[in-house]
């Protein structure tokens, strides 16, 4: 995802999808959450009035649910954000190089690990 | 679950076996449902009359018709569980040459969806009588019985024989002609 938006013009480009590590296992365990408890109340209904498609159905509920919680980054999965070692030799950059390739330093210690 | 594209993998991967266990319950929790219901079966005008049959040894068969009415009320097999029932009406008797003979007469298809009552009246049958020789006429002790398949949504399918049945005697003369 983040691939494509870097194919967007210019203004777009500073979004990004990544969520740290803290976010990350309070989303698995959200989502986990949450289709577990669809799954329970859907037996349970579709058990009482004997229906088969409203099991499914609130399966289905709870599996949105779930997506719109955990797939868009939100800013509570941002709460404890990466503390990268600055890398010494950015620390100077050249008016030349932001202007020359879109994003990419000629640099070739980069690996990727810029996320501001 | 660094990237959407991995949470969503994630999350439908987990759905799905949330799903296989759903479905794993609901079979368990119809397991024991009842499967048998009474049902009223009689057939009436029983008549015999032999035919030209070049599959058997003989060559000559014994062809018999029946005027069927059945009555059945399969509503309580019905559960979350079930999506079709089908029912079918066999002959069972014995002769000389085979320990057991069945000889499916009729059969019907009954969704949850439908009324599942099932009443037919003076019905004629929907495959051919023919036995397997001719040991038809005169024939004491042809027993009818409704059996059915149920057909799940979940697990396995389950074969069950209702209770009520009709014996048909048949007369010791052929019919001659068409029936």
């Amino acid at each position: 995802m983040d691939g494509i938006i870097q194919m967007l013009p210019a203004p777009l480009r500073r979004f990004s999808t990544y969520i740290d590590f803290a976010g990350q296992s309070k989303a698995e365990k959200i989502f986990q959450v949450i289709i577990v408890i669809a799954s329970i109340i859907g037996f349970v209904v579709g058990y009482l009035l004997q229906q088969l498609w409203l099991t499914f159905a609130i399966l289905g509920g709870g599996f949105v649910l779930a997506n719109l919680i955990v797939l868009p980054c939100w800013p509570y999965f941002r709460k404890n954000p990466i503390n990268w070692k600055p890398n010494p030799v950015d620390e100077r950059p050249t008016p030349a190089a932001a202007t020359k390739k879109e994003g990419a330093s000629p640099n070739p210690k980069k690996d990727g690990k810029k996320h501001k | 679950m660094h990237s959407i594209w991995s949470r969503a993998n994630s999350v439908f991967a987990f759905t799905l076996t949330a799903m296989s266990a759903v479905t794993f319950a609901v079979f368990l929790s119809t397991i024991w449902s009842q499967r048998v219901t009474d049902v009223t079966i009689l057939a009436t005008n029983p008549r015999v009359r032999v035919m030209p049959d070049y599959i058997s040894e003989s060559g000559r068969s014994d062809h018999a018709m029946v005027s069927l009415n059945i009555e059945a009320d399969v509503s309580p097999i019905f559960n979350w569980n079930v999506k079709q029932l089908f029912m079918y009406l066999v002959a069972e008797y014995k002769t000389p040459k085979n320990t057991i003979n069945q000889v499916v007469l009729w059969d019907k298809i009954v969704l949850r969806s439908e009324r599942s009552v099932v009443i037919e009246t003076n019905a004629a049958p929907k495959y051919y009588f023919i036995d397997d020789g001719q040991h038809l006429r005169g024939h004491e002790n042809v027993t009818l019985y409704l059996k059915w398949n149920i057909i799940p949504n979940a697990g396995y399918l389950a074969n069950a024989k209702a209770e009520g049945s009709y014996q048909v005697k048949f007369p010791s003369q052929y019919v001659s002609g068409r029936f």
